[in-house]
C-alpha cells in the first residue's frame, strides 16, 4: 500500500512538474523575453505627449515583469524616438524589427507617423501593429489583417463633442484645427455632425498652421467670427497657447477639445485660463483610485515612473499595453506574430479595469468606440456622465 | 478690416523677438563672417539655466541676468573652441558647425532639463489694451528693448573705437591685424553681444510660448527671414526686417489664411530679394569687372 502510494505520488509529481501550474506556452520551454516595440515623440515639440505615454507603458511592463511576466516570460518593450517625423518613424520601425526582433508594435504614437510605417511593418515585415495611440477610420474599414486598435476614433470623439456643444445650446460654433489632413478630417466630421443634427446652427472652420506659437492673430480671427462656442482640434501646446491668448483678449465662449488634450500639462501650463474646458478621456480619471484598475496604474506609476505624473496619457498607454498582453496571455503554444493576431481576434469583452470592455473579431479590428466626457473645474478633471459613443444620445 | 490696427500691433510685438534675434545674427556675421544657426538654442539654454535657478529659489531678476549671461558666454566659448580654430574664410564650414551645435544643444537641454514644457514667469507682468488688442506688457517691453538695442548697437558700431574695430575686422581680417586690432577680442565681444541678445529674446518669449527645448526654432526661422529681408550686413535692416516679418506674418494669418501665413510671408521675401538681392536696407555693392 505504502509502495503504491509512493508510486502514485511520484507519478503525480512528474505530471505536475511537466504541466501543472504552467501555461501551454511556458511548457514549450522558451523563457527568453518577449520583444515588443513602439515609436514615440520623445524629443521635439510633441514630446510632451510621447514622454507621458512612454512612462505609462514602461510602468505597465515593469509592473507585469515584477509579477512574473506573461507565460513566465519577461516582456521587453523597446521604445524608439521618432520626434514626430514620418521618416524617423520608418527608421525606428526598421530598428525595432530588424535589430531588436520585436514581434509586435504595441502602444506606438501618432496617426500619420504610424501610417508612414505601414508599408514596411504590415506589408513587408508582416509584424502586427497593436493599439496605436491615434488612428483613422480608414485603418479599420475594411480591416487590415495585422492592424488592431482600441482607441475610439478621433472622428467619433469629434462627433461627441459636436453633440455636446449642441446639447449646451450653442448656435455659432467655430472649429479651430491644425491644418494637416489628419486634423482637418476630424474637424470635418464635427462640422458634418453639427449640420446634420442642427441645420440652423452656424459652423465656422478656422485652420491654423501646425505648431503655431503666436495665437494672437488666430484669436483675433475667431473673435471676428463671433462664435458662442469653440471646439479645438489642436496639440496640447497649441490649446494652451489659444487658451492663454483668448483669456488675454477677453474672448469668452464655450470651449471644447478632444481626448489627447485631457492632461495634467494643460492644467500646469494654462492654469486658470483653462478652467471650464470641456474635453474627453479614453479612460477613467487617474485621480480617482476607487476602481482597482486605476489604483494599480497609479501605484505602478508612483513606484516605477515617479518622475512622471499619473496622467490620462500615461494611463491610456498603460491600457494599450495591458490589452496587448491580455491577448498574448491567451496564446497556447508558440508566441509569434501569427498567434498574437489569432489571440486578438478571439478577444471578447476584455475588461482592462481602466476603460470600456474591448472586443475584436476577424472583421472588427477596432476594439472600442466609446469615450468619457470630462470637464476642467478648479484645476481638476471631473467626470461628465458615463461612457458615450458617437451614436449615443447625450 | 476694422481689426487692422490690432493685427498691426500684434505683428509689431511678435516681430520684436525676430528683431532681437536678427540683430544678434547680423552682429556676429558682420564681425566674424559666420552665420550662427545655433544662436536661438544658446538663448533657450540660457533660459533653462534661469528656470533651474528659479526653481532653487533665486529671484527672477538674478535668473534673467544669468540667462542672458549664459547665452553670451556660450557664444564666446563656441567662437573660441569651435569657430576660431577653423581659421578665417571658412564660412561654410562654420555654418555647418553651428547647425550641428544647434542639434547638440537641443538634445543636451532635453537631457539636462527634460522635454516637458515648463511655465516661465513674465519679467514684466500685466496687460494693456492698444487699438483693440490686449497686449502683455512683457511684449511691449520686448519691442522697446529691440528698438533700444538696435539704437545702442548702431551707436556702438559707428561711434566707439571697439565698434569701428569690429567693423574693420569684418571687412578685412589681415588689414585689421596690421593696424593693431585684436581680432580675437573683437570676435569674442561680437559673439557675446549677439548671443546675449538671443538670450534676451528667449527670456522675453518664454512666458508666452512656455519653455521647451524648441522654444526658438520657429522664431529663428522668421528672424533669418527678417535678416535677409533687411540685409545680412545691415543691423538696422535686420531689426526692421524682423518687425516687418512679424507684421506680414500676422496680416497673412488674419487676412489671407492662417495655414498659409509662412507661404505668404516667404513669397514676399522672394519677391523683394528678386528686386533687391542684398536686402531692402543693405548697401548695394557694385563692382566693375
Amino acid at each position: 500500500m505504502r509502495r503504491t502510494l509512493l508510486s502514485a505520488a511520484a507519478v503525480a509529481l512528474l505530471f505536475v512538474t511537466a504541466c501543472g501550474g504552467q501555461s501551454p506556452a511556458q511548457s514549450s520551454g522558451d523563457t527568453s523575453p518577449i520583444q515588443l516595440g513602439a515609436w514615440m515623440p520623445l524629443t521635439g515639440s510633441i514630446a510632451v505627449h510621447g514622454l507621458a505615454q512612454r512612462a505609462g507603458g514602461a510602468a505597465y511592463f515593469k509592473f507585469l515583469n515584477d509579477h512574473g511576466g506573461v507565460h513566465g516570460r519577461k516582456v521587453v518593450w523597446n521604445v524608439e524616438d521618432n520626434a514626430y517625423d514620418p521618416q524617423k518613424t520608418v527608421a525606428a520601425a526598421h530598428k525595432l524589427i530588424d535589430q531588436e526582433n520585436s514581434i509586435a508594435i504595441v502602444g506606438a504614437n501618432g496617426t500619420a507617423n504610424t501610417a508612414a510605417a505601414f508599408s514596411y511593418v504590415l506589408d513587408q515585415a508582416q509584424v502586427p501593429i497593436i493599439d496605436t495611440y491615434g488612428g483613422d477610420s480608414t485603418w479599420y474599414s475594411p480591416p487590415k489583417p495585422l492592424l488592431f486598435g482600441i482607441q475610439t476614433l478621433y472622428e467619433d470623439q469629434m462627433r461627441v463633442l459636436a453633440k455636446w456643444a449642441l446639447k449646451d445650446s450653442y448656435k455659432n460654433i467655430a472649429i479651430v484645427h491644425s491644418d494637416p489632413a489628419a486634423f482637418a478630417n476630424i474637424a470635418k466630421a464635427g462640422s458634418d455632425q453639427i449640420k446634420s443634427t442642427s441645420p440652423s446652427t452656424n459652423v465656422m472652420d478656422v485652420a491654423v498652421k501646425f505648431n503655431t506659437t503666436d495665437y494672437a492673430p488666430v484669436v483675433l480671427q475667431v473673435r471676428n467670427l463671433h462664435p458662442d462656442a469653440v471646439i479645438m482640434i489642436l496639440s496640447t501646446a497649441e490649446v494652451v497657447a489659444y487658451l492663454k491668448q483668448a483669456a488675454q483678449q477677453g474672448l469668452k465662449t464655450g470651449i471644447y477639445t478632444y481626448a489627447p488634450n485631457s492632461s495634467a500639462d494643460v492644467i500646469r501650463l494654462a492654469g486658470a485660463d483653462a478652467d471650464g474646458l470641456k474635453s474627453e478621456a479614453f479612460t477613467l480619471p487617474p485621480d480617482d483610485t476607487s476602481a482597482a484598475g486605476v489604483k494599480d496604474f497609479v501605484n505602478a506609476m508612483q513606484k516605477y515612473e515617479a518622475g512622471t505624473p499619473a496622467d490620462y496619457e500615461s494611463e491610456m498607454t498603460w491600457a494599450l499595453c495591458k490589452v496587448a498582453v491580455a491577448a498574448i496571455s491567451k496564446i497556447s503554444g508558440k508566441i509569434d506574430k501569427e498567434s498574437i493576431v489569432k489571440a486578438l481576434q478571439s478577444m471578447s469583452n476584455y475588461d482592462s479595469g481602466v476603460m470600456p470592455p474591448i472586443t475584436f473579431s476577424a472583421s472588427q479590428h477596432l476594439g472600442a468606440s466609446k469615450i468619457q466626457r470630462v470637464q476642467l473645474t478648479g484645476g481638476k478633471w471631473t467626470l461628465v456622465g458615463s461612457y458615450v459613443g458617437a451614436d449615443s444620445n447625450l | 478690416m476694422n481689426e487692422l490696427p490690432a493685427v498691426l500691433v500684434s505683428g509689431v510685438v511678435s516681430g520684436a523677438t525676430y528683431a532681437l534675434l536678427g540683430l544678434g545674427i547680423v552682429i556676429i556675421f558682420r564681425s566674424t563672417d559666420v552665420v550662427n544657426f545655433a544662436i536661438g538654442d544658446f538663448g533657450t539654454f540660457g533660459v533653462y539655466v534661469a528656470f533651474a535657478l528659479l526653481t532653487r529659489g533665486l529671484p527672477l531678476l538674478i535668473a534673467a541676468i544669468a540667462a542672458v549671461g549664459v547665452a553670451g558666454l556660450l557664444g564666446v566659448a563656441t567662437e573660441r573652441a569651435v569657430v576660431r580654430p577653423l581659421g578665417p574664410g571658412k564660412t561654410f564650414a562654420a555654418l555647418v558647425l553651428t547647425l550641428a551645435l544647434s542639434l547638440i544643444l537641443v538634445s543636451l537641454a532635453g537631457q539636462l532639463f527634460g522635454h516637458q514644457p515648463e511655465p516661465f514667469p513674465a519679467l514684466v507682468p500685466g496687460h494693456v489694451a492698444i487699438l483693440g488688442l490686449v497686449v502683455a506688457w512683457q511684449k511691449i517691453a520686448t519691442a522697446a528693448l529691440a528698438v533700444v538695442a538696435m539704437a545702442v548697437i548702431a551707436f556702438f558700431m559707428r561711434f566707439t573705437r571697439l565698434g569701428v574695430a569690429m567693423r574693420a575686422a569684418a571687412e578685412d581680417h589681415y588689414a585689421a591685424r596690421v593696424v593693431g586690432i585684436n581680432r580675437g577680442l573683437v570676435a569674442a565681444i561680437a559673439w557675446f553681444i549677439g548671443c546675449a541678445l538671443a538670450g534676451l529674446a528667449a527670456l522675453l518669449l518664454a512666458p508666452d510660448a512656455t519653455l521647451t527645448v524648441t522654444l526658438m526654432v520657429a522664431p529663428l526661422f522668421r528672424a533669418f527671414a527678417g535678416v535677409f529681408l533687411g540685409g545680412l550686413e545691415s543691423m538696422i535692416g535686420a531689426a526692421v526686417g524682423g518687425f516687418a516679418i512679424g507684421v506680414l506674418d500676422d496680416l497673412a494669418g488674419r487676412y489671407v489664411s492662417a495655414s498659409f501665413r509662412d507661404t505668404f510671408v516667404f513669397a514676399i521675401i522672394v519677391l523683394v530679394l528678386f528686386l533687391r538681392p542684398a536686402g531692402l536696407l543693405a548697401a548695394q555693392h557694385r563692382q566693375r569687372v
